[in-house]
């Protein structure tokens, strides 16, 4: 029965907690600008991730480390150093999209400009993670994190023909505007396979005591949850390019997209789009920031845990609140929250290769996992779609840059 | 002639380039004046059957006014 609960909490942070500023962003301006044809991003994004967190998880179940814990003991601190300076500045920038989109949330619902709510939402983020424990931060968030369902609710309203979702799957070539296709095609790789989700991943599963015992429920959670994550996605992107491409309308600013709520649900899309955004991001601003902390508490062997008391684990709470405190600031700065985030994004595509490698190397080291190495499936899908992100990535954000 | 062949033709097809370039531009220009127009257009429609407070079309219609503006402004570089 423990088992059963352990999955269905586990679908239900896949759920809730996959979509977020970075996803909600990228997907809706990829469908405004180019209809169905960038899902096959989505999905290649999606799989990549459930394979990534099914790593995590496994290699925490079995070999009881977290992921920085056993690159630093397998690579040592100086090659540690790399994946740790990558991961943990594309996670802060991240971090910073996602106060940015609580607090665009909170302007769209009172108005007050989303710069002068910055300060507030990252006290707030603040304030909890210093409070609470663990399980609240992960499920609590993930619980109220299913309010995003209503872009799947929406997506049906709109009647998205299935056969456009479906007919997309495979990758095609753009009508126009190349270098736009494949740096929104980057963003939503980058925006699906964010390094925190599995570092998180990864030492929830060490926070809650996982053995060889969960390796099916693993699968499971990792399978399908992410799965029905990547479909509110699809559905985000499905409602856009229903609402906004028919019409010609592109995504610019972040106050457009609420409209891809309204025009099919009416007063109560509204509603829910500013509580989709409020608590999506904010429960991503709480996993990142907490991500942060265990990356660098992990990596650098210091005491860390959100269960226990701030005062007994002094680093670890240090760290998350500087990075909280430094984005929240940057926010308040005034800079355009969507642009921050798809810039975000790219960069996290780009930086796939130093913090997906190194864990493919552990995962198959038979010293760590034993019998459960990667079979060579997992292997090549990760490898590949991290690989094509960088090096698309890497000729797509000069171009986009030198555009825009 | 010959040793002055290379170097017309290298001009010309950086004038063309240059050219189709600028038409690619003016024509992404154009396309983001009617997208806003276009937003604008939804969210009067939508605000006049009162499913959005007042406060969000205010914030659509200034972020399409700023976004309008940034659109003049690049036209005007463009032409010079």
């Amino acid at each position: 029965v423990s088992k059963l609960l352990e999955i269905a909490l586990g679908l239900v942070t896949g759920i809730g907690g996959f979509l977020e500023a970075g996803s909600l962003a990228t997907s809706a301006q990829a469908g405004a600008a180019f209809g169905f044809q960038l899902v096959w991003a989505l999905a290649l994004g999606t799989i990549c991730i459930a394979f990534l967190v099914e790593m995590a998880g496994r290699l925490a179940a079995v070999s009881k480390h977290t992921l920085p814990d056993a690159m630093r003991e397998r690579f040592g601190i100086r090659f540690f150093t790399v994946p740790l300076i990558a991961v943990a500045l594309v996670s802060f920038l991240v971090l910073a999209s996602e106060i940015g989109g609580v607090s665009l949330a909170l302007q769209f619902a009172t108005g007050i400009h989303f710069q002068w709510w910055a300060p507030a939402v990252a006290l707030a983020v603040w304030l909890l993670l210093w409070a609470h424990n663990f399980s609240l931060v992960e499920k609590g968030a993930s619980l109220l994190g299913l309010v995003t369902l209503v872009f799947v609710v929406a997506s049906f309203k709109l009647h998205t023909p299935l056969s456009e979702i479906g007919g997309h799957l495979l990758p095609s070539l753009p009508q126009q505007y190349p270098a736009k296709y494949w740096f929104m095609a980057v963003s939503i790789i980058g925006a699906s396979v964010s390094p925190y989700l599995f570092y998180f991943y990864s030492a929830g599963a060490i926070e809650d005591h996982w053995d060889e015992s969960y390796l099916g429920v693993n699968r499971i959670i990792a399978g399908l949850g992410m799965g029905f994550g990547g479909t509110v996605a699809v559905a985000v992107l499905a409602g856009a390019a229903m609402v906004f491409h028919s019409r010609g309308i592109q995504i610019e600013r972040y106050e457009q997209i609420p409209l891809q709520l309204v025009q099919p649900l009416g007063r109560w899309g509204f509603i829910l789009f500013v509580a989709s955004l409020g608590i999506a991001c904010f429960g991503a601003a709480l996993e990142i920031a907490l991500s942060i902390a265990y990356l660098v508490a992990q990596g650098f062997g210091w005491k860390w845990g959100e269960n226990i008391r701030p005062r007994d684990a002094a680093r670890f709470t240090l760290t998350y609140t500087i990075a909280v405190a430094v984005a929240g600031l940057l926010i308040a700065t005034g800079l355009d929250p969507l642009k921050l985030t798809i810039f975000s994004m790219a960069l996290t595509a780009l930086s796939l290769p130093v913090t997906v490698v190194p864990l493919l190397i552990l995962m198959n080291d038979s010293e760590y996992l034993g019998d459960n190495v990667n079979h060579w499936i997992a292997n090549a899908a990760v490898l590949f779609v991290s690989v094509l992100a960088c090096i698309v990535a890497l000729v797509a954000i000069p171009l986009q840059i030198m555009g825009s | 002639v010959r040793t002055w062949l290379p170097v017309i033709s290298i001009a010309l097809v950086s004038l063309a380039g240059c050219q189709s370039a600028a038409d690619s531009r003016a024509r992404q220009l154009q396309q983001q004046k009617e997208s806003w127009e276009a937003t604008v257009r939804l969210t009067t429609q939508l605000s006049n059957q009162h499913v959005v407070p007042a406060e969000y079309t205010q914030q659509v219609l200034e972020a399409a006014a700023q976004g309008l503006e940034q659109i003049r402004q690049r036209a005007a570089k463009l032409s010079q």
